[in-house]
């Protein structure tokens, strides 16, 4: 009998993002919003918050999970923060929680899959408590 | 990759959650034997409403193996939870993928956001003391 591997092999896909290939390749595409754009923006102040939140609480380590959201969100540079900078969370914990829900509504909603996965994965991060 | 080709893979992952919650449960005890029969349940719920989604597509959901082999033996508790905290990191790239493949606002990127959730918070409980070295993006390929 053969006997398939539990493991685990997953996809070799989505590293590449042929649909920004197609887009940057188009002439003359007449620009439109990115309908994403907003949900995007309160992630990344969400995140900027958690890392001022953090580093003021001296979890540099929490910190530094929050700076890859934040770069997975296209903020090539998140630390230090662009002024203006949000107001640090008081309490980061409670924001990670609370982030939660609004978080896997985005993801829902979101036009791009890529966008919707990365935003799901930031909510279930916060899940996670992290 | 298409919505039908991330059911099918998802599926698969659930048949190997299924087979082996089930190898592990029989290793561990108390709480660890409760969360593992609780999780398997889950996996079991989820692979039965993935195959209804892919029938309700015109697809065949694929048929679990006879039996799958673990990337490591199980032999203990020790080796059970590696197994346990593997299967949900295989969970969490299937969610990812479903999400990506998806539509806005469809039953399968809803299924795929809550799923990836559920898998990133039971992957930190197998990962115990390790949890702080979970990735940040749980799911992301590479």
């Amino acid at each position: 009998m053969r006997v398939p591997p539990v493991t685990v092999s997953r996809r070799a896909l989505l590293l590449a993002t042929p649909v920004l290939a197609v887009a940057a390749c188009r002439d003359r595409a007449p620009s439109r919003p990115d309908p994403d754009a907003a949900a995007i923006a309160a992630a990344r102040d969400t995140e900027r918050r958690l890392i001022d939140g953090y580093d003021a609480a001296g979890a540099a380590g929490v910190a530094d999970v929050h700076r890859a959201h934040l770069v997975a969100l296209g903020d090539a540079t998140p630390s230090p923060s662009p002024a203006p900078a949000p107001a640090p969370a008081s309490d980061p914990q409670l924001l990670v929680r609370s982030s939660v829900a609004a978080l896997q509504r985005a993801a829902i909603g979101a036009h791009s899959g890529q966008v919707a996965a990365t935003l799901a994965s930031i909510a279930a991060s916060h899940s996670a408590g992290r | 990759m298409t919505v039908d080709e991330a059911l099918q893979a998802a599926l698969g992952v659930e048949h190997q959650a299924v087979y082996g919650y089930g190898l592990a449960a029989a290793h561990v005890a108390g709480r660890q034997y409760s969360a593992a029969l609780t999780a398997l349940a889950d996996a079991e719920a989820r692979r039965d409403r993935l195959a209804d989604l892919l029938r309700r597509r015109g697809r065949v959901p694929a048929a679990a193996a006879p039996a799958y082999l673990p990337p490591a033996p199980v032999t203990g508790a020790t080796s059970a939870l590696a197994l346990c905290l593997s299967l949900e990191h295989a969970a969490e790239g299937a969610a990812w993928d479903l999400i990506a493949a998806s539509s806005p606002n469809d039953e399968v990127r809803t299924l795929g956001v809550h799923w990836l959730g559920v898998a990133a918070v039971r992957a930190a409980k197998w990962a115990g003391a390790s949890a702080s070295a979970e990735p940040a993006l749980p799911g992301r390929p590479g």
